[in-house]
């Protein structure tokens, strides 16, 4: 990928917008979302002529910071965590836009010391009041930040300041939705950008415009010929550093609740009126509303939790989640979940929908996996002695992509089958890497379009869903009954037999 | 698939009517106590330049009851097939030649006989791209065969009416001057003066860009853009060296005519994506380019556009002319190869409202043994010309489903919210100023 020069002609053929001159204000400033991602993000499209030069970035924290010690500390990170200084002219024009304001959450006296000082930098960096609010601190802070905000009437103008917060959006359906009345006390659902950032990538996007820009498919999209579908997202990595947060989260907070639903419902969904963030967020919200986990009385045969036991994964010998350091040797946190969702509507009645997600699996990998209906009969013989059914994968991870299983005779005289595959993948046709989706979705909330993110009924009704499932587990403290799995293996045997009872498997992927 | 362009529903606030010309702001002031629920919108102002009067000629003679606003929508259109099918012409509904000659005609002939035309009651239908992006004020400035030594001056207002209509309606001021050429010229501190201060403002001049045009020079230095068609320039592609000068002195021109062959450069991009063709841009060294005979503009910029961004420096620029009025051109790149280029004007029947539309590619290369003969066409054309010569068979040929004819009223919408200057756009016109200048030595 690296060896092949950029296609000359390809430069500048994008038009793209421009977003109006703004200040991006970070709460959590000293953070390494900041230093690692945003910054970067916000840097590397500063370099690709994407934003206009006002472009100004403000630092809160609580640390006693100056701007050059804050500039300094970011430089650090463009440098290890993102694509580098490039042009030490653009770094030093970019990084007089950038300022520190020390601040603590709670004071109002620290918000009302900020509201001055973007005031004053209204004037010398001419961003004509447009300001966007990032809130990368512990979501614990979320309510207490959006509320002090308002207070200092730093939120009132809808058309030009707006709020970004970074998931979990609660960590249940009461504390969302006391998360979402505290933010519309003080704005409007216009001015609110709530953050997923799996929505920002290509394959996930990329999926509205299979399913819509294509008529081939669609009509094939329902229960006529549609058997199950299977998403998946797993991960090889354990719980890392985060044990104090994952410990309160688990994996169906941490993924399922968002990133997986996200992707659920953009394969569910009906075509939107238009692309406008209305549109397609009331087909996501109608969707939602007809999903339910699809055996309510028998909660084991829908909703699967696990925890990884030690295990081997390359050659290695690897800690189980309870042997983690900062994990309760007694946890019941589950570190795999998989659910099988039901959804109530004319096109997918009876149609089962499997979704899980997983630490420590073998293999890194996202995908969302269309299984058609069968042959009615079949004629041929296949070489591998079994059924075959088509299978439609969308790819996230990796190597993004699409392909499509089929038979295909195999040479030689007698009429035997085997699966073969059609594959597209976006590197090979595009010659260039789908991009970050963190600059993405911080360039579409600078430009007011949110299409790309939650809006806070979606967010309650993806609680909604969970709920049975969440409170049943969470009720139930004896670290005895929650299945295992050895790290490295893809997942307890509880969640085979949740596909099993109905004759269905989980891809080896 | 042509698809036809319905007008947005209009609401109107009021008639057009005749005022002097230091009675506008007056006249539009009290429009706006009249309409209580309606105000204006708060967004950006624009200025048409109108050379050609046939809006006027279509009133006079009764055919045409819309606002002569200059802009080519539906209902001028409607206009212009009524009047072709009372003289008996072809009916097109495009200002063509004949319509025109045979409009004028119409005109003396009625003026003559001192017919008054019937001054009939202004029933807004119709609008347009530009109407339903939703500016504050729309300056036409219609230049006219009129003798008159003043300015006319009109207003109106009208208001789009949008699906999800907020609670007031939101409406545009239309003001009209008309009167000669030279008069308008003569007379740009009037038109200065009615446009809206501290609104971004948008010009939309139907003619040639000409930087010693006082009129033209004092809009553009107040316009966030000025938007040009080179599909309509007079003298065609030597009009393309007035723009570098223009874009030098830090002014914003946009072609739309430019944007009209971007199918054509984002499919020409997109054949050298893959990475297993990447390397092969670098072995192209034969280009054709056919187009719709009328204008060479697009042919130039496309040629301009690619040899701007390979690095091909213009050695040589000759009109060799015959049955395609064939001109060649030679490249030299930057490893030493010589690239050889053609546009060829094809004749055609009915070349839509667009003339000069690109109708193939072909990028080629000496050495039977390169990867990169491509082939681009559009549907109109056809691509027999160009698979001559047996390259089809080892090429890639990709059809464009050019979307021919695109329309100029949308086009200049699309352009309104844009903010960025198209660095791109730039560097083409240099190039292209480097190769007619060859000419010219």
């Amino acid at each position: 990928m690296t060896a092949i020069l950029t296609n000359p002609l390809r430069v500048g053929l994008r038009q793209e917008k421009l977003p109006e001159p703004q200040i991006i204000t970070i709460f959590g400033a000293s953070g390494d979302l900041t230093q690692r991602k945003l910054v970067p993000a916000i840097y590397q499209m500063k370099l690709d002529r994407r934003l206009p030069p006002e472009i100004t970035v403000v630092g809160v924290a609580r640390r006693d910071w100056s701007h050059e010690f804050f500039r300094e500390h970011l430089k650090q990170g463009v440098i290890e965590f993102g694509n580098g200084i490039q042009s030490e002219a653009a770094w030093e024009e970019f990084a007089q836009g950038l300022f520190y304001c020390p601040g603590d959450i709670d004071k109002p006296e620290s918000y009302l010391r900020l509201k001055a000082f973007l005031g004053e930098l209204d004037e010398s960096r001419k961003t004509l009041g447009n300001r966007v609010f990032y809130l990368s601190v512990a979501p614990n802070f979320f309510p207490e930040a959006i509320e002090q905000l308002g207070a200092a009437d730093m939120l009132a103008d809808a058309q030009k300041q707006r709020l970004v917060i970074e998931k979990p959006f609660g960590r249940d359906l009461t504390s969302a939705q006391n998360l979402n009345q505290v933010v519309q006390k003080v704005c409007r659902e216009n001015q609110v950008y709530r953050i997923d950032h799996y929505l920002g990538k290509e394959t996930i996007q990329n999926l509205l415009v299979f399913r819509f820009a294509n008529a081939i498919f669609e009509p094939l999209w329902n229960r006529n010929y549609i058997d199950h579908v299977q998403i998946t997202v797993a991960e090889t990595v354990g719980v890392e550093d985060r044990a104090g947060y994952y410990e309160s989260a688990g994996a169906l907070r941490d993924m399922l609740q968002n990133h997986l639903m996200q992707t659920f419902c953009l394969t569910a969904m009906e075509p939107p009126n238009s692309l406008d963030a209305d549109s397609i967020r009331t087909e996501k919200l109608k969707v939602l509303q007809a999903t339910r986990l699809a055996d309510l009385q028998n909660l084991e045969r829908c909703a699967v939790r696990g925890q990884y036991s030690s295990g081997w994964m390359k050659g290695k010998e690897i800690p189980g989640y309870r042997q983690e350091t900062g994990v309760d040797p007694n946890s019941t946190t589950p570190t795999y979940v998989a659910m099988q969702f039901a959804i109530d509507n004319w096109r997918w009645k009876g149609v089962p929908f499997y979704l899980r997600t997983g630490k420590r699996m073998p293999k890194k990998v996202s995908e969302i996996a269309i299984q058609f209906k069968e042959v009615p009969w079949r004629i041929f013989q296949s070489a591998a002695k079994q059924a075959n059914p088509n299978v439609l994968v969308l790819q996230i991870h990796p190597d993004e992509g699409i392909s499509l299983q089929f038979e295909a005779k195999m040479p030689g005289p007698d009429l035997r089958t085997r699966t073969e595959t059609m594959e597209f993948g976006y590197d090979s046709s595009f010659g260039v890497k789908s991009s970050d989706a963190y600059d993405r979705l911080l360039l579409d909330c600078m430009l007011g379009d949110q299409t790309l993110f939650t809006r806070s009924d979606e967010v309650e009704e993806a609680w909604r869903i969970v709920m049975p499932a969440l409170s049943a587990w969470e009720s139930d403290r004896n670290p005895n009954t929650i299945p295992l799995y050895e790290a490295g293996t893809w997942e307890p045997i509880e969640a085979e037999l949740l596909l099993n009872q109905h004759g269905r498997r989980w891809r080896r992927i | 698939m042509p698809t036809t362009l319905q007008s947005p529903p209009m609401a109107k606030l009021l008639s057009s009517k005749n005022v002097a010309i230091n009675e506008i702001p007056a006249a539009l002031q009290e429009l706006w106590q009249v309409n209580a629920n309606a105000q204006r919108a708060n967004t950006f102002s624009v200025v048409i330049y109108e050379p050609a009067p046939i809006q006027q000629l279509l009133t006079a003679l009764g055919f045409y009851d819309g606002p002569i606003d200059g802009i080519n929508g539906p209902l001028t259109r409607d206009a212009l097939a009524k009047s072709q099918q009372a003289y008996d012409l072809t009916i097109t509904g495009k200002a063509n030649e004949v319509t025109f000659t045979k409009l004028e005609e119409a005109y003396l002939a009625a003026s003559k006989q001192n017919i008054a035309p019937t001054a009939a009651e202004q029933n807004y239908r119709a609008a347009d791209a530009i109407a339903e992006s939703g500016p504050s004020r729309i300056v036409t400035l219609c230049a006219t065969n009129s003798t008159a030594s003043e300015l006319e001056a009109q207003v109106s207002a009208y208001s789009p009416i949008k699906k999800r209509e907020q609670s007031a309606m939101l409406g545009c001021e239309y003001v009209m001057f008309s009167g000669n050429a030279a008069l308008l010229e003569a007379n740009s501190q009037i038109v200065q003066d009615v446009l809206l201060p501290d609104l971004p403002l948008y010009v939309w001049w139907k003619g040639t860009p000409k930087v010693d045009h006082a009129l033209f020079s004092s809009l553009a230095d107040r316009a966030t853009h000025v938007l040009v068609d080179s599909a309509t320039f007079v003298d065609s592609v030597m009009d393309f060296l007035s723009i570098p000068p223009l874009l030098t002195q830090g002014r914003s021109i946009i072609d739309i005519n430019w944007q009209r062959i971007a199918p054509w450069q984002e499919l020409t991009a997109a054949t050298f994506d893959p990475p297993e063709r990447r390397n092969a841009i670098n072995e192209i060294d034969l280009v054709e380019v056919n187009f719709e005979r009328g204008s060479s503009a697009q042919a130039w910029m496309y040629i301009a556009w690619l040899a701007g961004r390979l690095g091909w420096e213009p050695q040589s620029y000759q009109m060799v002319g015959g049955d395609y009025q064939l001109r060649q051109l030679q490249f030299l790149a930057s490893d030493g190869r010589t690239i050889k280029a053609e546009l060829a004007s094809m004749p055609i029947a009915e070349v839509g409202e667009v003339v000069g539309d690109l109708m193939g590619i072909k990028l080629d290369s000496s050495d039977p043994k390169a990867n990169c003969t491509t082939i681009l066409c559009s549907e109109t054309a056809g691509c027999m010309r160009m698979e001559s010569g047996g390259k089809a068979q080892s090429g890639l040929v990709e059809q464009v489903n050019s979307l021919a004819d695109q329309n100029a009223e949308q086009l200049v919408a699309d352009n309104f919210h844009r903010s960025n200057r198209d660095w791109l756009y730039a560097e083409t016109m240099t190039v292209l100023s480097k190769i007619l200048s060859l000419n010219a030595v």
